[in-house]
């Protein structure tokens, strides 16, 4: 999925290039481009930047004369409802056509539409499901309704109050949304390249389940949990309970559904050793290029690994910074024998 | 049952309870054996069948001592007999043997039936075969008699290492399936339907006699004489032995049948009839067993593109796992018929037409009076008979012992013997895994209860519903006058039977689950069945309008007007 568009319009921006700025993209969009630069497999995509949603609000004022925050209900609404304009529409056409320029088994490629807000720095605060991702969408309009519900959900009444705790009036900086393909995942993972609870930099914590890595964020399933040494041993392998996993739609049907994992697959582990050993690999290599122990969400399609998301671990007492001299190995004293 | 002293008067029938016999209690298993068996059966069949039993479990490390059989009143009943489960050898964590190989055993099950498995089979049958108990000379005799054993007990042996991974194959897809689509196993076995096992293919060769009736013109022949007089008048006309050699052939194929696997029960080798008759009601029908099986593959076939489709956005691992389940499942599925016709069918037949031709021998030396009065004896009497070579003076005891036993069995035939005998399971916890469940839906588990008092409940065997006439059948001879759109009611229907699932609206067993031999044809057949309807034969009467719903196992009867 290795891929580079030239092709760029007044709001829509492919990913990986350099000159793509946080204050217009936010800081989801930020992230991934940066991953992308550093050559790291991310699956292929752009972003809507943050002019298009501000351009669509300069109408609603001009129409209806309400101060921004103070309705921001009818603001959702409007966001929701009122024609986009022709030259957002047409640019969402023509990424989306180039997304889905090779059909795979689904027939339409589904595309992954989040939110990437300015204000969410993405390292300070953490804005995971503050803000609206729509996942497993095919058509144009699908993809049209997708960024209105992007926008539309920085004036949730969640993500109003949420702004209010932190100061001003509760409404976001700008929301710029990212479309990307959607990998059908087998497998999804967050790997901590430092084990957040015991703040050991020796063991790399890996969550992982069947299917999209919504039920790991949501916290649906109880996913296996491995342990990585800096020799790259699986020194923990617990495997967990997965009843449900979440998967993209049928054919008919586009939208993620939650479905049962077949008995013979819930005690079975998820990930191989050769699997296990190439994450923690990446992970450890991609703090090392940041600079911070991190957290990576990813996932597994066939035999390809994809990196979805890289942020630093938000919970550690002290943050890390790590030394940027990837290879360098420590000796673990621990049992190097997998459960 | 040792009955060996003729001049005590006979006590008969005895008590069924064993009285002294200690553990669990013997079950009857009227889906293979419902009738009063002879005593050669019950003496050479039987024990090869407890040790073939015994090393298949084992050659999977389930722990078993062993099957025993015993009989009473002339009805087989049998027992399993686990050895108690070792404690602390094997870590919990540790998967479970008996699994693994069960499992790599479904995995290697087509490639070793092939190379394998049917190779020696049907080197074995070949071998019963060539035995000639009739010219052999006496000399020989003791040796061929243990050859026969050594071949029972190696088949039953090869029977039983064939069948678990086959029933649990079709179980384990089941399960697969609900767990995915939250559908019922019925909707997994339809996915399962349209290979073409011999069962299918004895069908197909009866349909292609019809046709080859058809072209002889021999329909008005066919239509005016009844199935037992149909050889004698085929064979006063040119075109008429025309249409016999064509059966003659078939029957080669597949004449090594019984309608139940009892050695007094005829092959249609020796009784043309029943695939005469079958004739007749395909000629009637005008039913075509390849376009009928083509319809049902391509149903699955949706079915199975369906199920492909919505599994698309699933992960490949289980996209994988369900297409191999599916391909074992469906490998399991046809070689429960498949394996029947080649062991069960063909062996019994065998081992029968082998016994009859030492019958017909001791027919000649006075000893019986006719050929199949071998079968009342039992095989310590058989092999004391052959190796004192016709002592005239046995002639009166052993006449005596075959016409008490032959009167015995008749009586026996009027009994209705009990489910169970011998000392009643305590509160035992039921272990519960993949294998159990699997021989639960191959029996069908106990009797159950109806909501309505108008109807009777079992298994959902077949899908659809149909309303019919019943014809309750306790033999395959009762069976042939069923007629075109009657509901087939039996106590079980092996597989020598499937044929008449082309002539019936619907069938009705008192035994089987939704894995047995008759639920897995009628679903070939694509006719509405429901098993395992305890009681169904006495419940329902021949003539009576009765509404079977494969698929809730529901069965309606309707009162006479």
């Amino acid at each position: 999925m290795r891929f580079r568009a030239t092709w760029a319009g007044r709001y829509v921006h492919w990913l990986g290039q350099p000159g793509l700025d946080r204050s217009h993209i936010g800081g989801k969009a930020a992230g991934l481009n940066a991953l992308f630069q550093l050559g790291v497999p991310v699956p292929p995509g752009c972003v809507v930047d943050a002019e298009a949603l501000g351009s669509a609000l300069a109408t609603f004022r001009r129409e209806a004369d309400v101060r921004t925050g103070a309705e921001a209900s009818i603001i959702g609404d409007y966001l929701l409802n009122a024609p986009m304009e022709p030259a957002l529409v047409d640019e969402l056409q023509a990424a989306a056509s180039i997304l889905q320029a090779d059909a795979g088994r689904t027939g339409e490629l589904p595309l992954a539409v989040r939110s990437s807000a300015l204000d969410e720095d993405g390292q300070a605060f953490s804005f995971a499901g503050l803000h609206d991702t729509v996942l497993d969408v095919r058509t144009p309009d699908g993809l049209q309704s997708a960024v209105r519900q992007c926008w539309a959900s920085g004036w949730s009444d969640r993500a109003i109050a949420y702004r209010r705790k932190r100061g001003g009036d509760g409404a976001p900086d700008g929301i710029a949304v990212v479309v990307q393909r959607m990998v059908p995942s087998d497998v999804s993972f967050v790997a901590f390249t430092t084990d957040p609870v015991t703040e050991d930099p020796n063991r790399l914590v890996i969550s992982a389940t069947w299917g999209l890595g919504e039920a790991l964020a949501s916290g649906s399933v109880h996913p296996d949990h491995i342990v990585v040494d800096r020799d790259c041993n699986i020194i923990e392998y617990e495997v967990g309970a997965k009843r449900t996993m979440v998967i993209p739609g049928s054919f008919t049907d586009a939208g993620v559904r939650t479905v049962p994992v077949p008995r013979a697959l819930q005690s079975r582990p998820v990930l191989t050793t050769a699997q296990a050993d190439k994450i923690a690999s990446m992970a450890r290599w991609l703090a090392a290029r940041m600079g911070f122990e991190a957290d990576v969400e990813g996932c597994i399609a066939g035999d390809d690994v994809y990196v979805l998301q890289a942020r630093p671990i938000t919970s550690l007492a002290s943050p890390t910074r790590v030394e940027s001299a990837p290879g360098t190995r420590f000796h673990t004293t621990m049992s190097t024998s997998a459960r | 049952m040792t009955v060996t002293d003729v001049s005590v008067e006979t006590t008969f029938p005895e008590e069924w309870d064993p009285g002294d016999v200690e553990g669990r209690p013997f079950s009857y298993d009227p889906m293979h054996a419902p009738n009063p068996i002879s005593p050669l059966q019950a003496s050479v069949d039987l024990p090869a069948l407890s040790y073939g039993w015994t090393e298949g479990f084992r050659s999977f490390g389930i722990p078993v001592r062993g099957f025993e059989i015993l009989v009473r009143n002339y009805y087989q009943y049998s027992r399993s007999l686990m050895k108690p489960p070792s404690k602390g050898l094997t870590a919990p964590e540790e998967p479970d043997p008996v699994q693994v190989n069960l499992e790599r055993a479904i995995r290697e099950l087509p490639e070793n039936w092939y190379a394998t498995f049917l190779p020696e089979i049907q080197r074995q049958v070949a071998q019963l075969t060539s035995i000639d108990l009739e010219h052999a000379s006496f000399a020989e005799l003791p040796a061929l008699l243990d050859q026969i054993d050594e071949i029972a007990r190696a088949l039953w042996k090869l029977h039983f290492h064939v069948v678990q991974p086959m029933l649990l194959a079709v179980q384990l897809f089941d399960e697969l399936y609900v767990d995915l689509f939250e559908g019922t196993a019925a909707d997994a076995r339809e996915l399962v339907t349209g290979t073409v096992s011999e069962s299918i293919n004895a069908g197909f060769g009866l349909s292609d006699l019809a046709a080859r009736a058809r072209e002889l013109h021999l329909e008005s022949i066919f239509e005016s004489t009844p199935p037992e007089c149909l050889a004698e008048t085929l064979g006063a006309s040119p075109a008429g032995k025309q249409f016999l050699a064509d059966l003659d052939r078939y029957l080669e194929d597949f004449g090594y049948r019984q309608d139940l696997y009892e050695m007094t029960s005829s092959t249609w080798i020796e009784e043309p009839a029943i695939p005469l008759a079958y004739v007749q009601s395909y000629l009637q029908s005008g039913y075509d067993a390849r376009v009928e099986q083509a319809n049902i593959s391509r149903m699955a076939a949706a079915k199975l593109d369906e199920a492909r489709a919505t599994l698309a956005t699933y992960p490949q691992l289980v996209r994988d796992q369900f297409e191999d389940m599916l391909q074992s499942a469906r490998f399991g599925a046809f070689l429960q018929e498949e394996h029947n016709f080649h062991i069960d069918q063909r062996y019994a037949a065998r081992l029968r037409l082998a016994y009859l031709g030492l019958g017909r021998r001791l027919v000649t030396h006075g000893l019986l009076e006719a050929p199949d009065d071998i079968l009342m004896l039992e095989a310590d009497e058989v092999r004391e008979l052959a190796e004192v070579a016709g002592l005239a003076d046995q002639r009166d005891r052993i006449r005596a012992l075959v016409q008490r036993r032959r009167k015995e069995m008749a009586i026996a035939a009027t009994l209705t013997p009990p489910p169970m005998i011998g000392t009643p399971d305590g509160d035992m916890p039921t272990p519960d895994n993949p294998m159990l469940r699997a021989m639960h839906n191959f029996f069908g588990g106990p009797p159950q209860q109806a909501v309505q008092p108008d109807q009777l409940k079992g298994n959902p065997g077949s899908r659809g519903t149909a309303t019919g006439v019943a014809r309750v059948a306790r033999t395959l001879a009762e069976a042939r006058s069923l007629q075109l759109g009657e509901v087939l009611v039996a106590v079980t229907t092996m597989p020598p039977w499937t044929p008449l699932f082309a002539v019936a609206a619907a069938i009705v067993t008192e035994t089987g689950g939704a894995l047995s031999h008759c639920a897995i044809v009628a679903r070939e057949y694509g006719v509405p069945a429901v098993v395992g309807v305890h009681g169904a034969t006495n419940a329902i009467h021949t003539g009576q309008i009765i509404t079977v719903d494969g698929e809730t196992g529901v069965v309606t009867l309707h009162p006479d007007d």
